[in-house]
Formats: C-alpha cells, structure tokens, sequence
C-alpha cells in the first residue's frame, strides 16, 4: 500500500477534533440520560423538578445514537482520509467545516427542545406524534451537513485517484467513500420524510400525514444506518488492529469485497423493522428478509479475516499449538483490548440480529426489552468501544500528546468495568424481554400484574449495570479529557496496516463506483416499489398530529 | 479473488446456516400459515368507533371454542369491551385479534404469547393466538405513544370452563 | 494420552481460525433455535 503522509494534515487534525469533541459531550449528556433512565425503570427513583422519562429518553436516543455515532465517524473518516490520501485541499478542508457547523447547529437546535420539553418523541419520531418544528429543522440540518462533509472527502478521494492512476484508492479512504456513499444514499429517505412529510405538516401547510409511509421511509435509513456506525469500526478492525498488534491484514481484496457487500445489503432491508406492522404484505416482508440474511455474510467474512490476522500473527511470533497464538496478542495494549472486546460482543449481538430479523420470530421479541439489550450489544458495546479504543490513539496523534502507560491502565479498566456493567444489563433486557418485558417504558406494575412484577428483578439488575456503564462513562471522558488538553506531549502513531506480501494485488475494479451505486439503485427498487407504491395508492385518509408528549 | 480453503468452509457453513433459517421460516410462513401480523385492511381512524366491528369491543364466540377479540385503542387505553378492562377467555380457545388505534401509534402486546403487532391509524392489525394454558396475561402497549404510554394495559384471563 | 497433546501446526496455518469461526456458528445456531422453539411453543 502506498503511504501519503504519517501525520494527519495540522489543519485536518483541528476538523477531525472539532468532531470528536462533539462526540464525547454528546456521550457525556446520553450517558447520564441512561443512567437516569436505569434508575427510573428500577422502580426505585423518580425523577425530579417536572423532567419526563421520555424527555430524557428522547436525548438518550438523539444524542448517543445520532450525535455521538455521527460526529465521532466523521472525524475519524476525515482524518483517516488525511492520513492515508494526503492533507485535504483547502476547499475540501472548507466544505468539512460548513458541514461540521451546520451540524452543530442542527445538534443544538434539536436537543434544545428536547430540553424545554417540546420534543418528546423519541429519536424515531414516529408520525403521528408532533413534535415541535425546531427539532426537525434540527434534524435536517445534522443529515445535510453530513452529506457536505461527505461530498468533501468523494471530492478527496476523486483528487487521490486523479493524482495516482491506474492506482486502487488507499482502504481506509476505500472504506470511508463506501460509508459516506452508504450514508448518502439511505438519509435521502429520513430527509424525504422530514422535509416533505413532518416540517409541512407541523406547521400545518398540509392537513394530515401518512403514517405507514413516514414510517417506511425511516427505516429505510434506519437499518444502513446501523452499518454506517458499523463500518467504522470494521475499517479500525481491518485496517489499524493488525498494525497495532504488529502483524498483517489478512486480505487487501476481501475487505474491499465486504465492504461492497455492505453497501449492496444494507440498504433494501428496511422491512425487518416493520415485520408486524400492518398494511405491507408478508411476502414483501419475507424478500426483505431474504436480503436482510445476505448481508451477513459480509460480517461472517470479517470474523474469518479477524481470527486469521490473530492467528497469522501468533504462528509468526512461533505459536504451534491450536489457540497457542491467542498467548501472543497485546492483551496489555488497551489499543487492541478495547476493540477486542467490541469485537466479542458482537458474537451475541449478531446471534441476536439474525434472531430479531427472523420474519414471524419477531413476534417474541419486537418492541421488548430484548431490542434494547440487542443494540447495547451491538452500537453500545461493539460500535463504542471500537471508537473509544481508536480515539486513545487518533486523540493524542492529533493533539500531539502521547497515551501514557497510565492512561493505557485505565483504559483497560474502563473496558472491564464496560464489559461487566454491559453483561448485568444487556443480559438482564435479553432475557426479561423473552418474557414480554417492554421497551421504551417508564416504570409501571401494569394495573398489579403477576408478570409485571416477575420483571422488577430484571429491571434492578438493568439499574446495577447501567451504573457500572456510567462510571464507565466517566471513567472514559477523564481519559479523553487528559488525551486533549494534559498528556504529556509527543508523538502516538496513527497505525494503518499493510497486507501480507504474499497477498495478492488489489484489482483495480474494486474503484467502479457507478456500477455499484447502479446495483444498489436496483436493489433498492427491486425491494421497495411494489409494496411502496401500494402504501401510498392504498392509503388511509392522513393523520392529525398529537402532542401528549412528556 | 482467492479465498482461503477454510474460508469456503466457514462461508458454506455460515450460508447454508442463513438458508436453513430462511427455509424454516419460509415453511412456517407460507405453508403453515404463521405470517407476521400483515392485515391489509384500512379505515379511517376519525370514525372508526363507529364502524363495525369497532363500535363493540370484546369477546365474540364465532364457533366451536374458537372467538373473535375486538379492541380499539387510543392513549392511553385499551378498549376490550369491559369496564374493568378484563377479558376473560376460556382455556384452549382460539381467539382472532383484530385491532386498531384511534389516534397514534400503539403496540399490541400480550405478555408471554406471540400476539405482539404494531396498530396504526387508518390501518386494522390482526392476528390469532392460541391459549393452552390457564393464567393472566397482560395487555400491554410496547410502542411509545406519549406520556401515559406506560400506563396503558388490560388483562386477558384465560379460565378452565370445564 | 500424552502422544496428542502437543500437536504442533504450521506456520500459514489456519486451523485456530476455523475452530474459532466454526464455535462462533455453534452459538448463532444456538441461539437461534432456543428462541425458535420458544416461539413454537407460544403458537
Ligand atoms: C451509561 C450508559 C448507558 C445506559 C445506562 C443506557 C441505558 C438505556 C436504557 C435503560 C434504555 C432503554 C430505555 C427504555 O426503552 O425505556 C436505553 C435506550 C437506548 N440506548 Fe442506551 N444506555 C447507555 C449507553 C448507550 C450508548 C453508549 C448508546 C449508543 C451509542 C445507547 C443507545 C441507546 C439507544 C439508541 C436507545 C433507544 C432509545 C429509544 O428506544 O428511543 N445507549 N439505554
Ligand atoms: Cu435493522
Ligand atoms: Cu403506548
């Protein structure tokens, strides 16, 4: 692989903070959402001074699911682009900061009516409660900057490839495209019905909504959504875990291929998400599902390629026996231990998928609190802390301060408290949620019920690890803090692997963007215009907005 | 592109896992007729109490141990038909849910069953639920509706009439 | 007894991996059919 630069651009470097600043106060302001949110649901708590349970909940969703995942992926993307296709051009470098403000703009927008109470809907929002306009407007504004911030690096990306023909692109610049283009092409649905659906309607231009449409239309942005909070954290697994363990990428080629796979798949499968809902028909359901099955096959090709780097790795350092080479990675390295235990709790967490994803299975688990254990799993545990151990090296590379040994100790504490807090919780909603449990539900004995009660235990455990979660919170944000403005300084390395040298050359092919953007615009027809077509031909008269929110 | 001989292995394992699920599901789906909850049924939710059967919510006997359930949701409550929100079925039954809402979203849930659907307005959801065995089960809303969402419930009492 | 113990494997092998891949299928599969059959029971 051909090396641009081993430092992120200085100016680059300020884009890249500014972002992940935003994200760890988005991760600050949620975390302590959750932490009220486990307490409340004990039984045990109430909260004080008017604040609704779903008020919070509303900033728990928004603020970690949407803010923190948003902001953190692009600054990692825009300085993973930097360092591996060369410093932006001063008008890229531009376009990132008009897309970062707007974002900024739009994030304060939004959470300030959640705040004062005017916007209690919950991140999905779903039609026919109203929020107030602001917080849609809000919204808008955070998927358009994002779409300037993604033009951005198509543009760095296109300059790379004028400056170095016949050359395949830099993978983690590879990746990065494939995710902004994945991003690009599935918001167009959220922006659609917050632009032509909600912001019309809440300010009465048009007298009723259609509600399935609305409805459909968020999940298909809802579910690649997921896969753009995944794919980030596949490109630090494929790219920087094996530099930093000191081996190699398994294959160049097959982490290209998975990552177009993703972008087939990800995208015509928004069904599985209404697979109980009314007015789509089940066979529509079951072709979604199909597809929604397909695409994880790309994640079965990264578990191979994850355990052949580590044991590739291992052999070379002279392991002989069958898991002799597992003695051989950096468990110290907080580096690799981090993302290593997000990748652990992926197992779970893709069991899980495939379960709620499973046509007529979702029936014993939709809307219980199963889900919610299902996606602690998978963005709260996967997702964050393979951010939280990339930021321990990108923060100081790009601050010019170093991870101490000291911090590199509480990081691995943080993990483990991570890990332990998130096994009590997540556990606790799988299992209670098997039982019927439900999700996004303030605490309630259900009128005396016998099965409601059986469920306090559950919900007190919830709280006992949400606890740990939050320390683990804490804990996280102190190491951020010293990260950006204490740590001694100096130089930490921005590791980018290299394949193996017996690895074969990287087709060129792999850079045929309309072919794939051609393919998923099929995909995406093949899968929605029927029932599509049918939701809007057949639909009821349009629905008033309510507002008994809290 | 070269793949790595336990890299088929694991990926023809990993697929044919997919496709085994895929086929079971299928089965039950389309040949034993165990959809997900996929009415195609509309109304219009302004007036949909005063359209039958939505007008009288409730239990109805349509055959031989086998009844129809009618509820009309709105926030906060489930109509069953019955003051004290207690619908009492006998054991064995098999009852048809048809269900709507009056004004939001709600979700249809019977704890411990498999009836669990979305309800939207404008649209009717229905489902069948088999109940074998003797006890309460809650009634519950499991989609956020507003502020009372959590307090919106009722309680199926399934009684041995033998 | 002793003679199997200490199986030693080659430098590009990838044996570790697909016991490890093949464990990770075990427990999808797993899983998968525990909350199959729970759903068959509540039809
Ligand atoms: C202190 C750590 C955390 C705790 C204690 C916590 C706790 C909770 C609880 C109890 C719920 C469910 C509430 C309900 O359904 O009534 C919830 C929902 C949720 N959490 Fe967390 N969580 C934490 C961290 C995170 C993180 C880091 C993320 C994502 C990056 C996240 C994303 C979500 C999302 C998307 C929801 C769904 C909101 C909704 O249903 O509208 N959480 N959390
Ligand atoms: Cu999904
Ligand atoms: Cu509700």
């Amino acid at each position: 692989m051909i090396e641009t630069a081993v430092k992120v651009n200085k100016k680059d470097a300020k884009l890249a903070l500014a972002h992940i600043i935003v994200a760890f106060i988005a991760l600050f302001i949620g975390g302590l959402c959750g932490f009220l949110q486990v307490l409340v649901r004990s039984g045990k708590v109430q909260l004080p001074g008017g604040i609704g349970y779903y008020q919070v909940l509303t900033a728990h969703g928004v603020l970690l699911a949407l803010v923190l995942t948003t902001f953190f992926i692009i600054g990692f993307q825009f300085a993973g682009m930097s360092r591996t296709a060369g410093a932006l051009s001063n008008k890229a470098r531009l376009t990132g900061w008009i897309g970062f403000w707007i974002m900024t703009i739009g994030t304060a927008l939004t959470t300030f009516y959640i705040l004062i109470g005017k916007a209690s809907v919950l991140y999905t929002f779903y039609a026919p409660l109203q929020a107030h306009v602001g917080f849609y407007i809000g919204l808008a504004l955070v998927v358009v900057g994002s779409w300037i911030s993604g033009f951005a690096m198509f543009a760095h990306y296109a300059r790379w490839k004028k400056q170095n023909p016949g050359q395949v692109g830099p993978l983690l610049s590879f990746m990065s495209v494939v995710n902004m283009a994945l991003w690009l092409i599935c918001s167009l649905g959220v922006a659609a019905t917050v632009l032509l659906q909600f912001i019309p309607w809440t300010l009465g231009w048009t007298e009723g909504i259609n509600v399935l449409v609305s409805r459909t239309l968020f999940w298909y942005f809802g579910h690649p959504l997921v896969y753009f909070w995944l794919l980030p954290a596949y490109m630090v697994w494929y790219v920087v875990i094996p530099k930093v363990i000191g081996g190699k990428i398994f294959s160049d080629s097959l982490a290209r291929m998975s990552f177009i796979l993703f972008l087939f798949f990800s995208i015509p499968v928004g069904f599985h998400h209404q697979l109980t809902e009314p007015g789509i028909s089940p066979t529509w359901k079951y072709i979604q599902v199909v597809l929604t099955l397909m695409v994880v096959i790309p994640s079965l090709m990264t578990a191979f390629s994850m355990f052949a780097t580590f044991e590739r790795f291992g052999r070379s350092k002279g392991a002989t026996s069958l898991f002799g080479w597992l003695k051989f990675l950096p468990w110290n390295d907080a580096r690799f231990l981090v993302p290593f235990i997000g990748m652990v709790a992926f197992i779970p967490g893709g069991a899980g998928g495939l379960i709620n994803a499973s046509h007529q299975l979702n029936q014993v688990i939709h809307n219980t609190i199963w889900v919610t254990g299902h996606f602690h799993l998978t963005i709260a545990t996967t997702v964050v802390l393979t951010f939280f151990g990339a930021a321990y090296w990108l923060v100081p590379h790009l601050t010019g301060r170093t991870f101490t040994k000291q911090l590199n100790q509480l990081a691995i504490v943080q993990a483990v408290v991570w890990s332990v807090g998130m096994t009590i919780m997540s556990g606790a909603m799988h299992w209670v949620g098997l039982y019927g449990a439900p999700r996004r539900s303030s605490f309630s004995d259900y009128g005396g019920s016998a099965q409601a009660a059986d469920w306090i235990p559950y919900q007190i455990a919830q709280a006992v690890g949400g606890s740990m979660l939050f320390l683990g919170i804490i804990l996280v944000l102190y190491i951020i803090v010293q990260l950006l403005w204490f740590a001694p300084k100096g130089e930490e390395e921005f590791p980018i692997g290299e394949a193996e040298e017996t690895a074969e050359k990287t087709p060129l092919f792999f850079d045929k963007w309309w072919l794939w953007i051609t393919i998923v615009v099929v995909l995406i027809l093949l899968a929605y215009s029927i029932p599509f077509t049918h939701m809007i031909q057949e639909a009821p008269p349009g629905s008033p907005g309510y507002n008994r929110l809290c | 592109m070269h793949l790595h001989k336990y890299e088929k292995i694991w990926l023809a394992f990993g697929i044919g896992s997919l496709i085994l699920f895929l086929v079971i599901v299928g089965i039950n789906a389309f040949v034993t007729g165990h959809q997900p909850p996929s009415s195609d049924k509309t109304v219009d939710p302004q007036v949909v109490g005063e359209i039958a059967p939505f007008n009288k919510p409730g239990l109805k006997k349509i055959g031989k141990n086998e009844y129809q359930l009618v509820v009309l949701t709105s926030a906060f409550s489930f109509d069953v038909g019955t003051q004290d929100k207690v619908v009492e079925i006998p054991k064995g039954a098999k009852v048809h849910i048809i269900a709507t809402t009056k004004d939001v979203v709600h979700g249809f849930e019977i704890a411990g069953t498999n009836a669990n659907m979305m309800l939207e307005p404008g649209h009717i959801s229905e489902t069948t639920q088999t109940f074998r065995e003797e006890g309460e089960f809650t009634l519950l809303c499991n989609e956020y509706c507003g502020s009372g969402h959590h307090l919106m419930h009722a309680k199926i009492k399934v009684v041995d009439q033998s | 007894m002793e003679k199997d113990k200490e199986k030693t494997y080659k430098k590009d092998s990838l044996k570790g991996t697909l016991f490890s891949v093949l464990a990770v299928g075990g427990f999808i599969l797993l899983s998968w059919f525990t909350v199959w059959s729970l759903f068959l029971s509540r039809i």
